[in-house]
């Protein structure tokens, strides 16, 4: 019975897309394999009428575990693979993308197209080098593949030498702080670079003139970002501000520079920084103020496996004043804490992959540095066990979900206030 | 004229903002989509829990919920019904019911899989559809920016959901 009604399904989905019904054709077509898998003839016709080249390849796929020898299964794999590959790269999903591109080199390494494309979709400076190199043996006037051997061959000078972008001094392995002119090279560390302890503040006042002659002379990402770095560290954030403008400008995509330029842009406007670089005994006035350029801003890590929940919460907190880590599981937390130092309190989800809130909470109570940090656990269970659960593990508050986010803002701002 | 102001009438108003604050400066209607966004995500858990343990009449009446929820704010917080946001939002709104009517009264379960999957993708573009419309309600594009981030990773992970449904 399922075997004539898959039959009837393929026939209506052949006849929608020869007429040109994609849609139509697809869902009869998905139907139909869903009822009877064991038609070549229903996944090859599935497989021209796909959304896109994945879905495409996987029903080729079937075709060819069902008739091995289907040589229109083969042809349009090799196709489909390619475009698959290609569309993947696009999208930066760089894994699938070079999957896919092997499995189209493996079959057809005279496929000049697919060794350009897998050049671009490793990670590995070398192996990318190796593809453009195919490349130009197929077609020795492939200026493309050229340029790119060259460009590639430049990275791989520069991922075994670093230069520190500000006062050019040569390390072996790249540096976050550069260790000759000591500055703080990531605006996500912003807050640091502005109190920074010890920069040596001719080296890096000679960089920011370099920067600033090279911006002139040829305005570029680089230079703009770096001078920008330069004046963070001499403690002038006010004048790094337009250079990480103008950086932004020349990347209007990077959504990550720009949330680092707004909050740049909000400190200097909640406080006007100071002038002249603080002193130490200046630095621990303004750590008690809280909002002041951020240097005195708490910090809390949130770990929660759902992205959107570690989104929300820190769009809430950080609106509050607060500087906001993120991590999706216990493990991450420690990996976390280990690059950006420990938080003043911990926003907890219980049911998490690899290490639940409760296992991570004992782990930090049972470290010193952390024994006494504030703990708040979200949770969706709300029974007595699981709040005693909570209670035990060490935590302080216990809240449930969904939460709003004023009760957990007022949940934090009782455990870790910002001027405490 | 007349039938519009009829029909605005109907229609409930927006909050009104804050006195003598701008709609640029006025973070309710932030502060609501993001009370809204608590509440759909942890509906989204409770779907991915009852997806793994096979519980699809469960997985249904949360879809249901979220979709409730969605549709709930933007009688309450937009005010122009009629906007090609909302007309197509409500429209991706009963084409979800419409799945969802088809999985419910279904004696045959044998392409419960395929439609489950197509209700799915249909509730993640409804919400996106109004989440479009949530996202012209702020005055500028920039103070829609924290919210349109983290709308944006909700959407996603509603779409993750959505195919792994249908898988």
């Amino acid at each position: 019975m399922s075997r004539k009604r898959a039959q009837s399904l393929i026939a209506q989905g052949i006849a929608a897309a020869k007429a040109g019904d994609i849609s139509r054709a697809r869902l009869l077509l998905r139907q139909a394999v869903e009822i009877d898998p064991t038609y070549p003839e229903a996944w090859l016709w599935h497989a021209g009428v796909a959304e896109n080249p994945q879905h495409a390849v996987s029903a080729l796929e079937r075709v060819l575990e069902l008739d091995p020898k289907n040589k229109r299964a083969k042809a349009g794999l090799r196709v489909g693979r390619l475009q698959a590959g290609i569309q993947a790269a696009q999208a930066n999903r760089r894994t699938e993308a070079r999957a896919y591109l092997l499995q189209v080199t493996a079959d057809d390494p005279s496929n000049e197209a697919a060794w350009l494309w897998l050049a671009g979709a490793t990670d590995d400076s070398l192996e990318a080098i190796a593809c453009l190199e195919h490349a130009l043996q197929l077609n020795p006037a492939n200026d493309r593949a050229r340029a790119g051997i060259e460009i590639f061959r430049e990275r791989v000078r520069a991922e075994t030498q670093w230069l520190c972008p500000i006062c050019q001094a040569c390390e072996a392995t790249r540096f976050a702080t550069c260790p000759q002119c000591r500055a703080i090279l990531d605006l996500a560390r912003g807050d640091a670079a502005i109190a920074n302890p010890s920069p040596n503040t001719e080296k890096i006042r000679q960089g920011a003139d370099r920067l600033a002659s090279e911006a002139r002379q040829k305005p570029n990402f680089v230079s703009y970002y770096y001078l920008g770095m330069a004046l963070l560290n001499l403690a002038r954030p006010d004048e790094a501000l337009p250079h990480f403008r103008e950086a932004l400008a020349l990347k209007p995509g990077d959504a990550g520079l720009a949330a680092q330029v707004d909050t740049l842009e909000q400190a200097l406007a909640d406080a006007p920084p100071p002038t002249v670089r603080i002193s130490a005994a200046d630095r621990e006035k303004y750590q008690e103020t809280p909002g002041r350029l951020g240097l005195a801003r708490k910090s809390i890590l949130i770990v929660d496996d759902s992205p959107t929940i570690r989104k929300l919460v820190g769009m809430t907190l950080r609106k509050r004043g607060y500087r906001v880590m993120e991590a999706g599981d216990g493990r991450e937390a420690i990996e976390v804490m280990q690059a950006d130092g420990f938080p003043d309190l911990f926003v907890l989800d219980v049911t998490m992959p690899r290490m639940d809130g409760y296992t991570l909470c004992r782990a930090i109570r049972d470290n010193p540095t952390t024994a006494l940090t504030p703990v708040i656990m979200l949770s969706d269970r709300d029974g007595f066990l699981d709040r005693m659960r909570g209670r035990m593990a060490g935590s302080n508050q216990y809240l449930t979900k969904p939460f709003q986010p004023d009760v957990l803002v007022n949940a934090v701002q009782d455990h870790c206030p910002l001027n405490g | 004229m007349l039938m519009v102001q009829e029909r605005a009438g109907r229609s409930k108003a927006p909050k009104p903002t804050k006195a003598g604050t701008s709609r640029v400066e006025d973070d309710s209607i932030e502060n609501e989509l993001v009370s809204l966004l608590g509440e759909l995500d942890f509906l989204r858990e409770k779907m991915i829990l009852a997806r793994d343990d096979g519980r699809r009449g469960e997985l249904l009446t949360f879809a249901e919920e979220l979709l409730k929820h969605v549709s709930t704010f933007a009688h309450e917080h937009v005010p122009f019904r009629s906007s090609l946001e909302m007309k197509a939002a409500e429209s991706k709104a009963n084409e979800f019911r419409s799945f969802v009517h088809q999985l419910r009264n279904r004696e045959k379960l044998e392409l419960e899989q395929t439609l489950s999957g197509q209700a799915f993708l249909t509730l993640q573009e409804t919400v996106l559809a109004y989440f479009s419309a949530f996202t012209r309600q702020f005055s500028t594009s920039m103070a829609a920016r924290s919210w349109v981030e983290v709308a944006s990773i909700f959407v996603v992970e509603l779409k993750l959901l959505a195919e792994a449904v249908s898988q």
